[in-house]
């Protein structure tokens, strides 16, 4: 791969990657490295790099929480637990990133991932379909639920005022 | 690949929030840009094959190589195609030692040996007296010949036929002679 189109993946999708592989593991850089060193071994580019390193950071990230729960017999939610997962703002018309992040950890596995893989990695439901093995339409119905039920959970106001 | 979010989209009070959520940063990560350039550099121009590939093959044949050099010491090994092989015999410790061809003489011919009649038996002398008698006198001095007490049996006959004319044990030999097969009557006595 083009060293040049490996560096502007890295700086536009690293962290975006490493929130993504947050979902399921506690170790999401390492998870991100390899996968990026993957990209990097390919003797021919994917088609859809982005997509391709979206589908082996979710797998590689799979595989390090099945290996974290052999190691620590650990059962519950491993999201609720993490650290903050963004960047607090200085703008107070932007969310609260603590809230932001303890609401997203509420969600279901399938709506927290679709959630994250749209907004902050720009992936489209069809290639977020084809990640986790559904329909777009099934995607997107995921996606629409976890927003209005994240929405819910932060108190943000309904464009009529309301909060829902 | 298009994105079909838009027609995909019946909420549209949830785009603000979205857009919302969206301007969120998520936390950096902590890897150093350059280092993971490095690496990742350093992985597309390293070996394609495992690590433990290269290893394999080599204690394999060095497995081979001993095998080989074991075939090689040992003395009973083959010799290459197209050499003679060298057979070493051990002769046996209780064995005579081989004889070797008698070295030419340049000796005269032995002379015949002298029979004196002195040195004989009682036979042997009678034996010579009567070739004596019958050099001198003829065939009519030949002893007349005994009565024979009883006749050999045919199998003293056979025995000696075979014997004078080289043939192999049993080629005259009698019926009654000749071994026979046990039959069930045989082994029922």
């Amino acid at each position: 791969m083009d060293p040049d189109h490996l560096g502007y993946l890295i700086d536009r999708y690293l962290p975006a990657l490493v929130l993504y592989a947050r979902q399921w593991c506690r170790a999401p850089e390492d998870v991100v490295q390899e996968a990026l060193i993957k990209l990097a071994r390919q003797t021919e580019p994917p088609l859809h790099p982005v997509a391709w390193l979206y589908r082996a950071v979710r797998n590689r990230a799979i595989s390090e929480s099945r290996s974290e729960r052999r190691r620590q017999a650990h059962e519950g939610r491993f999201a609720a637990r993490t650290d903050l997962w963004f960047t607090p703002s200085e703008d107070p018309a932007n969310l609260d990133a603590q809230a932001a992040t303890r609401s997203l950890a509420g969600l279901s596995l399938e709506q927290r991932e679709i959630i994250v893989a749209h907004l902050w990695g720009g992936l489209t439901f069809e290639q977020i379909a084809d990640l986790t093995g559904g329909s777009a339409a099934t995607c997107w119905r995921r996606y629409a639920a976890g927003l209005a039920a994240l929405r819910h959970k932060m108190g943000a106001p309904c464009p009529t005022g309301k909060t829902t | 690949m298009p994105d079909r979010q838009d027609d995909l989209n019946p909420a549209a009070d949830l785009a603000p929030f979205a857009d919302a959520l969206k301007r969120l940063a998520p936390q950096p990560a902590h890897l150093s840009r350059d280092a993971l350039l490095f690496e990742a550099g350093k992985a597309a121009g390293g070996p394609r094959l495992p690590a433990w590939v290269w290893p394999t093959v080599a204690g394999a044949f060095a497995a081979l190589s001993l095998v080989l050099a074991a075939f090689l010491a040992s003395p009973d090994s083959l010799p290459p195609p197209g050499q003679p092989a060298v057979v070493h015999v051990v002769p046996p410790h209780d064995s005579q030692p081989i004889p070797l061809p008698p070295a030419p003489i340049n000796e005269a011919p032995a002379k015949p040996k002298e029979i004196k009649p002195d040195d004989s038996s009682p036979d042997q002398a009678r034996m010579l007296q009567v070739r004596r008698d019958v050099l001198r006198w003829g065939v009519d001095m030949l002893p007349e010949p005994r009565p024979a007490a009883t006749a050999p049996s045919p199998d003293v006959v056979a025995r000696t036929i075979t014997h004078w004319l080289n043939l192999p044990p049993g080629t005259f030999t009698t019926s009654t002679l000749q071994p026979k097969k046990k039959t069930s009557e045989d082994d029922d006595e």
